[in-house]
């Protein structure tokens, strides 16, 4: 079920009208957490089964957590790893078990060893598909937040089933993000609800902005960028050009875009997700745009991942390290696929080779060079996420610096668009231009303006391209 | 608890937040101006798209699913004489499938002017069935009260199951626009939720019908977004209309049918005798009455006519049934004598019209320009539709 659809509206009015009526009754999280489970099983009642399971074993690792003596440190820490193996064994297997067994029989090749692993389709009992299912990487990651800061102290067990599972599953963020921290957003299935008019407003503002950026510019962008993708030897080294451009713009609307209909869906329910994106073509360095860029699981990775290594409180050449590793387990977390690896290696990379040269020699871009060379560090990091392999993704960064670039065929009105989208992030990043753009006047204009052309333009519809993470 | 994580997702202070939009008198704004845009727009195209005045106009093939053009051709057609006008609704035999604008039957019917006072309007749609023209009268046909209407029934669409859309296996059908979405089974007919929503929300705001008819007329049956990125027809990709201004694409709307349309008229291959096409007479697996769905769709049509207090007048046939074994012939006789029954029974005037020579016929319905002019004939010779006339 796609927020961008007929059947989510039809969903969500039900869904909105009944919690109306339901919110300041102990009903109201049983009721979400159904219809939660309805929208993640719309896809496939198979799913269901994972997340409960999920749900589950992180609920009752808590609660046994909890029932170990105090200072007993060590079967704290055994809960812990049960919580970690299994959320991240599940998606080892269903995101990465076919990538890992087609890599290891690739060995097995070179080495010549008449031995086959056969594929994880084939370790299914009963005769069941192997599915990836849609938002396993989403959820797996806020439910082990749950345990990680259980265990740290950082927040309480959360005694309700019903409350815990409905903030694994609540259904604006479910699929793709924004990644809740259970601090964040279980406590807000305790307070009792209020829904503000306001609330109201500015959550059909961010629906409206999501949808636009979805339906106006990503799908739009995406016809394009997949017909020269599709067929890179048959286009223009222009068009590759243009195609690698627009994928950059092409994920920040679509992906954004999810977050942002997100926000508002959670907000006319009376609940406040974080935010996501905030113009991250617009950082003047490497590591602003990870502050700008899908915040929530960098910020995952830094709390999770890169300070429990070490952060920066070891050795230089250690953080460097750090960095990398995090990085590169990033990009792994986006897919099973080597391009994948470069993607994460290429930002880490970046991060450590400028945080070299601003700490050690001093050396820093002028502030008018720095955001272009950001979003030209990203968009040579997009041509490995786009590509199918790492065949394809040299193919293309080598005809863009080698051959002849011939005719452009991107479409006028993409180009004009995207830079539409980029005078108006210029104009937000401006102290003095911030006011005009929030006047009332400007905002009517804007909305109406994304109204009518959402009426008279926009291309046939399509799936977000984070479902698949 | 500590909540030391309560904003570890928050920017760095020095990075400037989105802005916080949307308030209620924003929205208010929104709503009225994009309702303003929404109610204006489609108005002031139809002064810059006005509604030709010419003999014999119908709605050219390419744009027959333009129903935004056809309701404003309907509704505000400026005709060649001042006369009242009389609309002759129904399929492609109305339409007039094999020969030109100017031999159908409303446009022998101009030339005879059986009663003298009325201009005869071609309101028939290409590829329409009993069930879509059902659809077409109720939600695209500018009816009025006391309108004057000839609704020509082609019972052909019952001649077999799957043509009465009785078989469950998946028809790519014409004119799904304006079948019944959610209040009536049609077998054949399984499109997803989503296009059927799409299809309720575009039949009831006018201003996506609008922009439907942009897409029909001038974008080649495609969004704005679809069009600038069409490919092309060559390979490599050349992308035409990368760089062409969409507005310019707009003047060149082609509201006319091309005066020697290779498909139609008399000098076209098509427009031959059936027998001369191969065909033979053939049996016809006729559905009953009872069970039929474009039958019931024919009845409920009827009764909607009766409703709106519209003055219409029913045409039954012409089948060509020198293309019915003896048998078929039969069945398809006592299927039209039960339907003039029940036409009696209702107290509506009609004609069921006579088998027309076997060589003015180009198929199983369809007549040549000489079945036209017969069929024209039949009618000013029929004492009911001159009666129905006065």
């Amino acid at each position: 079920m796609l927020f961008h659809t007929w059947t989510f509206a039809v969903f969500f009015a039900v869904t909105w009208t009944v919690f109306i009526w339901l919110k300041s009754t102990r009903f109201s999280n049983i009721w979400l957490l159904i219809v939660s489970y309805v929208f993640y099983g719309w896809w496939h009642p198979y799913y269901l089964i994972l997340i409960l399971f999920s749900t589950l074993v992180d609920y009752g690792v808590v609660r046994a957590m909890d029932r170990c003596t105090p200072g007993s440190r060590w079967s704290r820490r055994f809960w812990l790893y049960v919580s970690l193996v299994n959320n991240l064994g599940t998606l080892a297997f269903f995101k990465y078990a076919g990538f890992i067994v087609a890599n290891i029989n690739s060995l097995l090749g070179l080495l010549s060893l008449n031995l086959v692993v056969p594929p994880p389709q084939d370790w299914m009992p009963f005769g069941w598909d192997y599915l990836l299912p849609v938002g396993i990487s989403f959820y797996t990651f806020q439910s082990m937040s749950y345990t990680i800061d259980y265990y740290r102290g950082h927040l309480p067990m959360e005694k309700s089933f019903v409350r815990f599972a409905t903030y694994v599953a609540f259904f604006p963020q479910l699929v793709a993000g924004p990644i809740e921290r259970a601090s964040r957003l279980l406590p807000q299935f305790h307070s009792p609800r209020s829904i503000r008019l306001p609330d109201i407003y500015s959550g059909a503002w961010l629906f409206l902005v999501g949808l636009f950026k979805k339906l106006a510019l990503a799908n739009y962008l995406g016809i394009f960028i997949e017909q020269v993708f599709a067929f890179p030897d048959d286009h223009t080294t222009a068009d590759l050009v243009s195609a690698t451009f627009l994928f950059a713009w092409q994920i920040y609307f679509d992906f954004s875009g999810y977050s942002d209909m997100a926000r508002g869906i959670a907000k006319s329910l009376g609940f406040d997700l974080c935010l996501n994106f905030n113009h991250p073509y617009m950082a003047r360095n490497i590591s602003e745009f990870w502050q700008r860029w899908h915040i929530s699981l960098s910020t995952w990775f830094r709390d999770y991942v890169y300070i429990p290594l070490g952060g920066n409180r070891v050795g230089v050449s250690r953080i460097y390290l750090n960095l990398l590793i995090t990085f590169v387990i990033s990009g792994i977390w986006h897919g099973a696929n080597w391009t994948f690896v470069a993607w994460g290696l290429w930002h880490g990379l970046g991060i450590c080779v400028t945080r070299f040269l601003s700490n050690r020699l001093d050396i820093r871009l002028p502030g008018v060079l720095s955001t272009p060379a950001v979003f030209l560090f990203s968009w040579v990091g997009w041509v490995f996420f786009r590509s199918e392999s790492l065949a394809q993704a040299g193919y293309i960064l080598r005809r863009i610096f080698t051959t002849q670039w011939g005719e452009f065929h991107v479409p006028t009105l993409m180009i004009l668009l995207v830079f539409i989208v980029w005078a108006y992030q210029c104009l937000c990043e401006m102290r003095h231009t911030r006011a005009l753009l929030q006047s009332p006047v400007t905002q009517i204009i804007l909305g109406t303006a994304m109204l009518l052309y959402l009426f008279l333009g926009s291309a046939s519809g399509g799936a977000f391209i984070y479902f698949q993470f | 608890m500590t909540t030391r994580n309560a904003q570890s997702n928050s920017s760095r202070p020095d990075i400037p937040l989105p802005l916080e939009m949307g308030s209620m008198k924003v929205w208010i704004g929104i709503i009225v101006s994009a309702a303003i845009a929404v109610m204006i727009l489609p108005g002031l195209w139809k002064l810059r798209e006005p509604v030709p005045e010419s003999a014999n106009l119908r709605l050219p093939y390419d744009l027959s699913k333009d129903y935004w053009l056809y309701r404003h051709w309907m509704n505000k057609y400026s005709g060649v004489t001042d006369l009242p006008r009389i609309y002759i609704l129904g399929d492609s035999v109305v339409w007039g499938e094999f020969v030109d604008r100017d031999a159908t039957l409303s446009a022998h019917l101009n030339a005879s002017r059986p009663g003298e006072r009325f201009e005869y309007i071609n309101a028939g749609i290409n590829g329409l069935y009993p069930v879509a023209l059902q659809g077409l009268v109720q939600h695209s046909f500018p009816l009025h009260k006391s309108q004057r209407l000839i609704l020509q029934i082609n019972l052909l669409w019952m001649s077999n199951p799957e043509a009465d859309l009785q078989t469950s296996k998946e028809q790519s059908l014409n004119h799904v626009a304006l079948l019944p979405q959610f209040t009536q089974k049609i077998p054949p007919y399984k499109a997803a939720f989503e296009n059927r929503a799409g299809i309720i929300w575009t039949r009831h705001f006018p201003f996506s019908q609008w922009v439907q008819h942009l897409q029909i007329a001038y974008f080649k049956n495609k969004s704005l977004q679809d069009w600038t990125t069409d490919s092309g027809a060559s390979w490599p990709p050349d992308y035409p209309n990368a760089h062409t201004n969409p507005m310019s694409q707009m003047e060149h709307f082609k509201w006319m049918e091309p005066q020697d349309d290779p498909s139609r008229g008399i000098h076209s291959d098509r427009h031959r005798p059936w027998f001369d096409k191969g065909m033979a007479p053939t049996s016809m697996d006729w559905v009953p009455m009872e069970s039929s769905l474009q039958f019931r769709a024919i009845q409920n049509l009827i009764v909607f006519l009766k409703k709106k207090k519209a003055d219409f007048f029913v045409l039954i046939g012409p089948l060509n049934a020198h293309m019915m074994d003896a048998e078929s012939r039969a069945e398809c006789a006592a299927i039209e004598r039960r339907l003039s029954e029940m036409l009696t029974g209702m107290g509506v005037g009609h004609m069921r019209a006579e088998t027309l020579p076997s060589d003015q016929y180009a198929d199983t319905s369809h007549p040549l320009s000489s079945g036209y002019r017969s069929l024209a004939d039949q009618l000013a010779d029929n004492p009911d539709f001159l009666k129905w006339l006065q």
